[in-house]
């Protein structure tokens, strides 16, 4: 578990050699153990069984409606119906175009995001003068509330409440991507950057001297030494941003409540679940779209060999 | 007790020094920093992270006449919108809710997620790596996939449209932020002390309370934050699990506003309720910048 | 201290339970009927008239619903499938009597127990219509609403008022104006197949001998109506934006000072508007009936309002009952009319006076309310209005009438299901 940043002065010596129990011998160290166990467990069970509680068994329940014609509406037709649920869903037109809206939102957004992202924490990597206006001012769209700035980009392009004037970006469906796309990437470039410019003050920076001397441009080096050197961070910045990004509901809600073919998994999901109470169906995307996320993360961890614990910290 | 002070302090400082990036590149990159590129790439990162604050403030300020002008600066700035927002009793019930659900939830998250925490960064147990992962993979699970049965759960059980209601599903997608930032900070917090007070005899719990808590209090600040603003955020659970202003939270109510009669559309309120809740924000965001970078960053450089 | 810190937990996530609590309590010994509904501008004198009325016989208090009809319906189904018994008395949108009788959150109304609104006879036919679901009242009209041609008169000048879709597109383009028709993904949509579909001679949905809803929608009519609904998205009729336009914003484009439209089809709510705002603009304006689709053919246009239900779970169904008699009487229908610039239910109140003053248009509303089409009465409304909502959005998307049709036959035939995802 090295870290690249030393906690200055004291008991950094002993940082790293904690977890293994220490070295000494004999039955006060079982003992020790053994207390250590058992409060560890002790401490750590409220966490687990709260968020075990909220969440598996709510899916496992989610896995079980999806197997059933479950609609509040019509109680007296309520059946078993098998994956019933699932052909429905997979041969639908509806279906595949949200899935399309949903991969083309987080493609595109999480693109833009890592070029921006790499461009701010190259800025507030340098910019000495401002760095301090700049970080206060990227804080401000990952403090404003999700929802808020949904509405502040729909009303700032909308043709009545907007300064654009006439056009209606949100009439169609490529403008609709667009302003969600861009109230995505608004609102969370700046988590995207500050995990970038963790992975950017990472990098050793006798490397980029060496390539200095070595004669490299700024550009050689930005490519051949710096980008190469924080891949971990990056990977790792891209696979939470695709997992967040591919979940989204609360943007499309606001600015088109899924209009022009813009709807997503999730709004989907919503729609049948909440609006319509048809349990049993909306259950089943649910399922779903927990499949993709895992897929996702999937891909991620064996495709691209990202590590989350070289950068969660847990090493 | 003083020395405890002190030293939680210095530790503080130390595990900021740790976490906080700019330090180390403040001494390196003097000369570079300065140049007048760098400073239109800041001034324009400015504009871009404030233009749209400055819109929807400028929406609040106007009235039902100018509201369509199209002008950044209100020409007849009035506080229409607010009065009628605060008049309307659909948004200081929702605002209520909103405070009293992410503070609760703060603080239950902090609390449970500190001796969850401070199990992984100092004791050997089984299952740590398991809750670590777990704690991972439930921060990137999906909402919509279980508001379905939340859903049928709560509306059996009496929950639906209730506090806890909310604070439940809250709780769980806080907890993981709170577990990873706050066992990113408790691994900081040098052992020399922790030792020395079990050789004075203490219990680990004792050397828990009375050593190490105290100096692992910035971290627990940060990460409330950082937890406050998530619940603060929060829209899904809070539309799909709420029907009332009994517990509906302001994103939810914003969706909600009624106008002066059926087809018309409330935008100046919608206006006015997005400025009063992200001015609080913007201001802790401005005060403890320094804590929230720290804390969002975690962890995130080592390997 | 880990048992204390859990009492705090308990008892914070507690405290607000008790602090919360509470639904249909008594206010000294009054009956409460939480009335949930909309928020409308007739609402408070309403329910100050039929309280002061009761004397002490219940208390209406007034649970207020968000503004569109779809977040209304979303509020409340999720309240009523949580068996909420503080729901005593509910303002439905007509087309949710179907929906809430079916799943059992609504109880129907017994033959007699209804003193203004319980026979044929005293209401008009279409709002009528809307409450009845499975051979039982499930509904007490309490006021109606209709979608009519509007047009500025002083532009119009000589030229014939429009009574046919032909003729409509004919005057707009004569007079190079827009048609303010409303083309966003909202029950606003619906609302236009439905009265189009209905007027050319056909029906989204039927309901057979055994009580089973099946998709009607001839080929024939139901391709008349898609064609004008194709060309109301074209240009030049079709206005800039319309893929997002609601009443409202109709409303507004209609009532600017240089209003690039000098027609528009829309609900009665905008002449109290413009009067308010610009009493003298408002004397330009002119209201014509829903116009034809063919010359032969009576126009169906579209019905809307609310019915009150006694929620399935209230503890008092009695005093539910007297405050829906109250509400539904002579004199509050002639408050909503007034206030509200919507017409009463009632057929005695159909050239009233008092109305006609702030209504001049209503003698068009209640001939257009008598012949009125009703949307489908079925327990899967909400269904097939988002499928009709999805193959129809946005208009200017429609490029072949035969093709759109068939796509939305088949959507809405597993709507009707509730197999449909949407």
């Amino acid at each position: 578990m090295a870290t690249t940043q030393t906690p200055p002065a004291t008991g950094s010596v002993k940082a790293g050699g904690k977890h293994s129990g220490g070295s000494g011998g004999g039955r006060f160290q079982t003992d020790r153990a053994k207390a250590e166990r058992k409060l560890g467990l002790k401490l750590a069970a409220p966490a687990a069984i709260v968020m075990l509680a909220v969440t598996a068994y709510p899916i496992g329940y989610a896995l079980y409606l999806s197997l059933f014609r479950y609609d509040l509406r019509t109680p007296d037709q309520n059946a078993f119906v098998g994956f019933d649920n699932y052909a429905l869903i997979l041969t639908s037109s509806v279906w595949w175009q949200a899935v399309l809206s949903t991969t083309v939102i987080t493609v595109v957004s999480v693109a833009l995001e890592l070029v921006l992202g790499l461009a701010l924490a190259l800025v507030m990597h340098r910019a000495l003068s401002l760095r301090r206006s700049v970080r206060v001012a990227i804080l401000v769209p990952y403090g404003i509330i999700t929802v808020i700035s949904a509405y502040a980009f729909a009303f700032a392009v909308a043709p009545d409440t907007g300064f654009i004037g006439d056009g209606d970006p949100l009439g169609s469906r490529l403008g609709g991507w667009a302003v969600i796309i861009l109230t995505e990437v608004w609102k969370t470039t700046p988590f995207m950057s500050l995990l970038l410019l963790a992975g950017l003050a990472s990098v050793d920076e006798s490397l980029q001297e060496a390539a200095k001397v070595d004669g490299a441009t700024a550009t050689q080096r930005l490519f051949r030494v710096t980008l190469p050197n924080m891949k971990g961070a990056i990977l790792v910045a891209l696979l939470f941003r695709a997992l967040d990004a591919f979940r989204i509901f609360d943007t499309v809600y606001v600015q088109t409540a899924g209009a022009f073919e813009t709807q997503t998994i999730s709004g989907l999901g919503y729609n049948a679940l909440i609006t319509r109470v048809n349990l049993g169906l909306g259950s089943a995307i649910s399922i779903l779209l927990f499949l993709f996320i895992i897929l996702i993360a999937f891909i991620f961890v064996k495709g691209f060999k990202t590590n989350l614990g070289t950068v969660k910290g847990e090493g | 007790m003083t020395t405890t002070a002190i030293g939680g302090e210095q530790v503080g400082a130390d595990a900021q020094a740790a976490h906080s990036t700019w330090a180390p590149t403040r001494r390196r990159h003097r000369e570079a920093g300065r140049g007048p590129a760098w400073t239109i790439g800041a001034l324009a990162i400015m504009a871009y992270a404030l233009f749209p604050v400055a819109w929807i403030a400028s929406l609040s300020l106007k009235g039902e006449g100018d509201i369509a002008d199209g002008k950044l600066i209100p020409t007849k700035p009035t506080l229409d919108n607010y009065r009628t927002l605060f008049d309307s009793g659909e948004f200081v019930r929702p605002l209520i809710n909103s405070i009293g659900i992410s503070l609760i939830t703060t603080v239950l998250a902090v609390v449970i997620a500190s001796f969850a925490a401070y199990a992984i960064a100092r004791l050997d147990f089984p299952g740590k790596s398991l809750l670590l992962t777990g704690a991972l993979a439930i921060a990137m699970f999906p909402p919509v996939s279980i508001i379905g049965p939340l859903f049928n759960i709560w509306r059996s059980t009496g929950l639906y449209d209730t506090w806890p209601g909310l604070i439940l599903p809250f709780l769980t997608f806080a907890l993981p932020l709170a577990i990873w930032t706050l066992a990113a900070f408790f691994r900081e917090i040098p052992f020399d002390l922790e030792q020395a007070a079990q050789v004075d005899g203490a219990t680990p719990f004792q050397a828990f309370r009375k050593v190490i808590l105290p100096l692992a209090l910035p971290g627990v600040f940060t990460s409330a934050i950082i937890v406050f603003i998530f619940c603060w955020n929060d829209f899904l659970f809070s539309i799909s699990l709420t029907s009332t202003d009994e517990a509906r939270t302001v994103p939810a109510a914003t969706a909600f506003f009624t106008a002066s009669s059926n087809f018309i559309n409330p935008t100046g309120q919608i206006a006015a309720a997005a400025i009063i809740v992200t001015v609080p924000i913007i201001i802790m965001v401005l005060v403890f910048q320094r804590r929230i970078v720290a804390g969002l960053t975690a962890g995130a450089v080592k390997g | 201290m880990r048992r204390r810190t859990g009492l705090l937990a308990a008892a914070l996530m507690v405290a607000p339970l008790a602090a919360c609590g509470g639904g249909s309590d008594d206010a000294g010994g009054t009956p409460v009927v939480n009335w949930y509904i909309g928020n409308e501008g007739w609402l408070d004198p309403v329910i100050e008239a039929c309280n002061a009325e009761a004397g002490g016989a219940y208390e209406i208090r007034a649970e207020s619903l968000p503004t569109n009809p779809d977040g209304q319906r979303e509020q409340l189904v999720r309240r009523l499938a949580a068996e909420d018994d503080s729901i005593d008395l509910i303002g439905m949108d007509v087309v949710w009597t179907g929906e809430f009788a079916q799943a059992g959150w609504i109880s129907p109304f017994e033959p007699g127990e209804l003193t203004n609104v319980g026979t044929e006879e005293q209401v008009l036919a279409g709002p009528w219509a809307s409450a009845q679901y499975d051979g039982q009242q499930y509904g007490a009209p309490l006021n109606s609403n209709t979608r009519l041609l509007w047009y500025r008169e002083s532009r119009l000048g000589d030229r014939p008022v429009p009574a046919t879709w032909d003729e409509l597109f004919a005057t707009a383009e004569d007079l190079g104006s827009t048609i303010q028709e409303t083309g966003a993904r909202a029950e606003s949509l619906v609302v236009l197949f439905n009265a189009l579909v209905e007027s050319a001679g056909t029906s989204i949905v039927t309901v057979d001998d055994d009580g089973e809803a099946q998709v009607a929608l001839e080929e024939g009519p139901t391709l008349k109506a898609l064609e004008i609904m194709k060309r109301l998205g074209e240009a030049p009729v079709a206005p800039a934006g319309q893929g997002n336009l609601g009443e409202d914003d109709n409303r507004l484009a209609f009532q600017a000072e240089d209003a690039a439209s000098s027609l528009m089809i829309n609900w009665p709510f905008v002449y109290p508007s413009v009067v308010e705002a610009d009493p003298e603009l408002a004397k330009d304006y002119r209201a014509a009936p829903f116009p034809a689709v063919e010359p032969g053919l009576p126009a169906r246009a579209a019905l809307g309002g609310y019915n009150l239900g006694i929620g399935r779970y209230t503890q008092d169904r009695e005093a539910a009952v007297a405050a829906v008699n109250c509400l539904t009487a002579p004199e509050q229908q002639r408050t909503i009319a007034t206030t509200g610039g919507q017409p009463s239910v009632l057929r005695e109140l159909g050239e009233d006076p008092a109305i006609l003053e702030s209504l001049p248009f209503l003698p068009i509303m209640t001939a257009q309310l008598e012949e009125a089409a009703p949307r489908p009465v079925t327990p899967n409304y909400n269904d097939v209005s988002l499928a009709v909502r999805t193959v129809l959005h946005p208009l200017s998307d429609i490029d072949d009438p035969q093709q759109t049709y068939d796509e939305l036959k088949d959507l809405l035939e597993r709507a009707l299901d509730s197999q449909a995802v949407l």
